[in-house]
C-alpha cells in the first residue's frame, strides 16, 4: 500500500496532492526490520530539491564586470501605479506594499504573544557591617578596618562630611568620615548592576560621579541623596573610564578606552564641552587640577598629558614613564602634577614648564593611586603589594611604610582636615575593607 | 551511563519534534489518542536507540511525501535566546516549550531545507549500514559543493540533534578526536597512563574506572600545559585537555571523573585557564554547560569544577617576585566587550569570585597566560596549588 502512496508523487506533487488521502503518521511507522533507502522514498523529489538548490553566489566584481559589458539583468521600464495605494509597481504583479501591509495584519491578528521577561541581574546580597576590627593603638596612628563590601573595593572619594566607596558589587556608599565609628550613612543600591570602578566628587562636596563597568556613568546629588544625570551612550561602549569632576561639579572630564579624553557638561548631560585626541592608548587616569583649569590624564603607554580646558589645547606631553601610567594628581596648590603606575616610582612634574623636578622611588610593585595631603607637604601611595608609603615632598623620601594587607590597594585617601577630624588617611582594595589610620587621640 | 536511566523516564512521553506540521484531522486524533504530556520544565532525552531514530527519520520523509501540507520541517531552536540557566541545578539549560520552531519550508529556504534532507539521508544511512559512527567531516566530505562549509553541517547535525533530544553520538555521528588525558584511568578498556597521555576518541567512551590513588581531575585550557603535565609518574591526578572550547567527548569524560568514586571520596575538578575572558568561559563551559548544546547538559555539567588559575592574585605574586613578568599582555578591545558582556551574564551569579576576577582583569586592564606561572615550573606550581585547596 505504502509503495504506491510513494510513487504516486513522482513528478508533479501539486495536481497529485489532491488525489492523496492524508495519512496519520502513526499508520506508516514503518516495522524496524525493514529499511527504506531514502532517495527511494522520496523518488525525483529527493533529486529536485537538491538541484532546486541555488547556486553559489556571484561575487560583486563579476557581477559588475558583467553589468558593465551589457549583459546583467535588464532594467524594468513596464510600471505602472498601483490602483489602491497609489505608488509605482511592476505591471501584472501585485503591489509589494500592499502585500507587506495585509501579511502585516496577518502577523499582529496572529499575535505571536511571545513575551521577553528582561533578564535583569539581582546582586545586592546581605551582609553584617562589621564593627572595628583592629583597633590597635600605635604611637603615631589609630588603625580601624572595617568590613565595606562584599566585592573588591575599587575607588575612593572624599568631601569634607563623607567618604564616597564603590566596588565590584552593584552599590555605591556613602560613610560618615567626620565621626569616629564612620556609620554607614546612605547605600545608593543597585546604581551599577554590572559593578563600578571608579567614583569621583566635586571640591564643594554637592555632586559625585559614578562609572560602572557596563559602561554607564551616574551623577549623584550628595544633599539629597538622589540620582541628578545619567551618561550613557549605548552606542560608543567603553566611552568613559577613568572619571574626574571639576571644583563646582559643573564639567565631567572621562578617559575612553582608546586615549580619548571627553570633558562633558553636567548640568546638561550629553553635551561634550572639548574632547581631545591622544595617542589612543588606553587612558586609565585623569584628574581636574584644584582651579578647574587643566586637566591631567595618565595613560597605558606611558604618556602624561595636560590639557587647558579653557582653551581646549594640549598645555604639556610630559616625559614618558615608559610602563602604564595608574595614577596622576594635581597638588593642592597646584604648581606639581604626581604620576605614577607600573614603572614602581612616583614622578613629579612641574606643571608650567612641564620638566620632570623629582622621582620617589621605593615601592617594589605596581602604584594605583596616589593623593597629596590638603597642605602638599606629603604624597600617600598605594600599591598592588598592599603596601602604603607616606612621602615628604620637601625632603623627597619616604617617611612611613604601612603594610597591614598583603592584597593590593587600590585606593588611597587623605581624610579633609576639619573640625574635630584629625590628620589621617583611607585605605581601600583587594581585602574588601576600607582602612581609616588616623593620629592617635589622647594617647 | 545516564542515557539508560533517562530513557526508562521518558520512554513513554512525546513524539518527536522534527516533523511537518499535521493537518488539522492528525492534530485531534493524536490529541485525542494520548493526552498531552503534562508540562515539564525540561525536554532532554527520549528513547536513545538505533531504531528508534531509524524510524523517525523514515516518519519525517514518509510525511514528506505523502501529506498534502507544504513542505516544511520544524526545527528545536537552539541558540541563546531559547536556553537560560537554571540555578537550581547550576546548569544552562532548555527549558520545553518557549520560543516557536524555526521553520525551514521549501520553496523559501530552498538550499537549508535541502541539507536537513541530505543529511537525514546520510544519518539514516550510516544508521542502518551499522557501521562505526561517522565523523562530521566524513557527512561533509559527502556532498561538499550543496554543503560549502563544515560549519553548516556541524550545526545542522546539532539542530537534529535538539530537535530528537538525543545526545549528537546517538545519530551515530561523532566529532574528530579533540581532547586528551593522562592519568591512572581507563576508559572505555584503554589505559591513559603512559607519558604524553591518550587522545579522548569520541563515540567510545563507555565505562570508566578510576585508579584507587586518585584524587583529583585537573582540566587544562592548553595542550602546551597539558604536555609539560603529562609525564613522570604521580598517580595521584588526572590531567585532562579539551584544546581550548571543549568538545563534548571531554565534558562528558570529565564528569564522569567527577561522578567516579562513591560516598565520600568524590574527586575534585579543578581548571587551569589563562586569566582571560576567553579562559573565564572555558571554564563556565565546563561547569554550566554551553548554550549551544543545551538540551545536553544535564549530563555534562561539572558542577564542582572550581577555578585553580591563574587568577590575579598570582599575577600580585608574579609582579612581586619582580623583574619581567612574562606571559601578560593587555586587554584589547575585544578583550574588554566579551568581558563585559560575561558580567551580565546570569551565570554569574552562581560564582561572585569569577565575577570579581574578570572585574579585576577589567580594572587591571591586563590578561595572563597559563605560561606566566611557569618561572616556577608549572607541575611544581599546579601540585602546590592543588595540596594547598585540597588541605584547606
Amino acid at each position: 500500500m505504502a509503495s504506491t502512496m510513494l510513487v504516486s508523487r513522482v513528478s508533479l506533487f501539486t495536481s497529485i496532492r489532491a488525489l492523496v488521502h492524508p495519512l496519520s503518521l502513526s499508520a506508516l511507522v514503518i516495522p524496524a526490520a525493514i529499511h527504506l533507502n531514502i532517495p527511494s522514498l522520496l523518488p525525483g523529489i529527493f533529486e529536485s530539491i537538491l538541484r532546486a538548490v541555488p547556486k553559489k553566489k556571484q561575487s560583486h566584481a563579476r557581477r559588475r564586470m558583467r553589468q558593465l559589458a551589457g549583459k546583467a539583468l535588464k532594467d524594468v521600464h513596464a510600471l505602472n501605479k498601483c490602483p489602491v495605494c497609489g505608488r509605482i509597481k511592476r505591471q501584472h504583479v501585485l503591489c509589494e506594499h500592499c502585500v507587506a501591509a495585509i501579511k502585516n495584519t496577518w502577523r499582529r491578528e496572529q499575535g505571536t504573544g511571545v513575551e521577553t521577561i528582561p533578564d535583569r541581574l539581582c546582586l545586592g546580597r546581605r551582609f553584617v557591617e562589621a564593627g572595628p576590627i583592629h583597633p590597635t593603638a600605635g604611637s603615631l596612628l589609630t588603625i580601624s578596618s572595617y568590613e565595606a563590601h562584599p566585592s573588591d573595593i575599587f575607588t575612593l572619594a572624599v568631601t569634607s562630611k563623607y567618604l564616597i566607596s564603590a566596588s565590584g558589587d552593584s552599590n555605591v556608599k556613602l560613610w560618615d568620615i567626620a565621626s569616629p565609628d564612620h556609620p554607614l550613612v546612605h547605600s545608593f543600591t543597585n546604581a551599577h548592576p554590572l559593578g563600578v570602578h571608579h567614583v569621583a566628587t566635586s571640591k564643594d562636596g554637592k555632586v559625585a560621579a559614578s562609572a560602572g563597568f557596563g559602561g554607564e556613568t551616574l551623577l549623584w546629588d550628595l544633599q539629597e541623596f538622589k540620582q541628578i544625570g545619567n551618561l550613557r551612550d549605548e552606542k560608543l561602549s567603553g566611552e568613559v573610564w577613568a572619571i574626574s569632576l571639576s571644583p563646582n561639579g559643573n564639567l565631567l572630564a572621562a578617559t575612553t578606552y582608546d586615549g580619548r579624553i571627553n570633558i562633558w557638561n553636567t548640568s546638561d548631560m550629553g553635551t561634550k564641552l572639548r574632547h581631545y585626541e591622544t595617542k589612543g592608548s588606553f587612558g586609565m587616569c585623569i584628574e581636574i587640577s584644584a582651579d578647574g583649569k587643566l586637566v591631567a590624564s595618565g595613560h597605558e603607554n606611558g604618556g602624561v598629558y595636560i590639557f587647558n580646558i579653557e582653551t581646549g589645547r594640549i598645555f604639556h606631553s610630559l616625559p614618558s614613564l615608559l610602563k602604564p601610567v595608574r595614577c596622576v594628581a594635581f597638588s593642592p596648590a597646584g604648581s606639581l602634577l604626581a604620576a605614577s603606575g607600573d614603572s614602581s616610582i612616583i614622578a613629579l612634574y612641574d606643571v608650567v614648564s612641564g620638566e620632570q623636578v623629582a622621582n620617589l622611588a621605593g615601592h617594589s610593585s605596581w602604584i594605583f593611586s596616589i593623593a597629596w595631603s590638603s597642605t602638599g607637604e606629603y604624597i600617600l601611595s598605594g600599591a598592588f603589594d598592599g603596601k602604603a608609603k607616606v612621602w615628604s615632598t620637601e625632603t623627597k623620601a619616604c617617611v612611613a611604610t604601612h603594610s597591614e594587607t598583603d592584597k593590593s590597594l587600590y585606593a588611597v585617601k587623605w581624610i579633609p582636615k576639619g573640625p574635630g577630624i584629625g590628620e589621617g588617611f583611607l585605605t581601600a582594595g583587594a581585602n574588601r575593607r576600607i582602612g581609616f589610620y588616623r593620629e592617635a587621640t589622647g594617647g | 551511563m545516564a542515557s539508560s536511566s533517562d530513557r526508562e523516564e521518558y520512554t513513554a512521553r512525546a513524539s518527536p519534534s522534527l516533523k511537518r506540521p499535521r493537518s488539522p484531522s492528525d492534530a485531534e486524533t493524536t490529541t485525542s489518542a494520548a493526552p498531552r504530556p503534562l508540562p515539564t520544565l525540561y525536554n532532554d532525552s527520549q528513547a536513545r536507540t538505533r531504531v528508534s531514530i531509524i524510524q523517525q527519520i523514515e516518519a519525517i520523509f514518509i510525511s514528506l511525501s505523502v501529506s498534502t501540507a507544504p513542505l516544511q520541517l520544524s526545527l528545536t531552536p537552539r541558540r541563546h535566546t531559547s536556553s537560560t540557566f537554571d540555578p537550581s541545578t547550576s546548569t544552562i539549560r532548555r527549558p520545553l516549550s518557549t520560543a516557536a520552531p524555526a521553520v525551514v519550508s521549501f520553496p523559501r529556504n530552498t538550499w537549508r531545507f535541502a541539507c536537513i534532507l541530505k543529511i537525514l539521508d546520510l544519518l539514516h544511512e550510516s544508521l542502518v549500514s551499522g557501521r562505526r559512527p561517522t565523523t562530521k567531516r566524513d557527512l561533509f566530505y559527502k556532498h561538499p559543493t550543496l554543503f560549502r562549509t563544515q560549519r553548516v553541517v556541524d550545526g545542522l547535525i546539532d539542530d537534529i540533534a535538539a530537535t530528537f533530544s538525543v545526545p549528537r553520538d546517538a545519530l551515530g555521528v561523532v566529532a574528530s578526536a579533540k581532547g586528551m588525558a593522562y592519568g591512572d584511568v581507563v576508559i572505555g578498556g584503554r589505559c591513559f597512563l603512559a607519558d604524553g597521555g591518550g587522545v579522548l576518541v569520541p563515540g567510545e567512551v563507555g565505562d570508566v574506572v578510576v585508579g584507587e590513588e586518585v584524587e583529583w581531575v585537573l582540566v587544562v585550557e592548553k595542550e602546551a600545559v597539558f604536555r609539560s603535565l603529562a609525564c613522570g609518574g604521580g598517580r595521584k591526578g588526572v590531567v585532562v585537555t579539551g584544546k581550548g572550547y571543549p568538545d563534548v567527548t571531554t565534558r562528558e569524560v570529565v564528569r564522569l571523573f567527577a561522578e567516579a568514586g562513591k560516598g565520600a571520596r568524590r574527586l575534585d575538578v579543578f581548571a587551569l585557564v589563562d586569566m582571560d575572558p576567553y579562559g573565564v568561559e572555558i571554564l563556565a563551559t565546563y561547569r554550566f554547560g554551553s548554550v549551544a548544546m543545551a538540551w545536553e547538559n544535564h549530563r555534562l555539567a561539572v558542577e564542582r569544577a572550581e577555578w585553580l588559575g591563574v587568577k590575579s592574585g598570582d599575577l600580585v605574586e608574579a609582579v612581586a617576585r619582580g623583574g619581567q613578568v612574562e606571559g601578560v599582555a593587555r586587554l584589547t578591545a575585544r578583550d574588554r566587550k566579551k568581558a563585559v558582556g560575561m558580567l551580565g551574564k546570569t551565570w554569574m551569579q552562581a560564582v561572585p569570585e569569577w565575577r570579581s576576577e574578570l572585574q579585576k582583569m577589567l580594572f587591571l586592564n591586563i590578561k595572563a597566560e597559563i605560561e606566566m606561572v611557569s618561572g616556577v615550573g608549572v607541575k611544581e606550581w599546579v601540585e602546590g596549588k592543588i595540596t594547598a585547596r585540597m588541605g584547606g
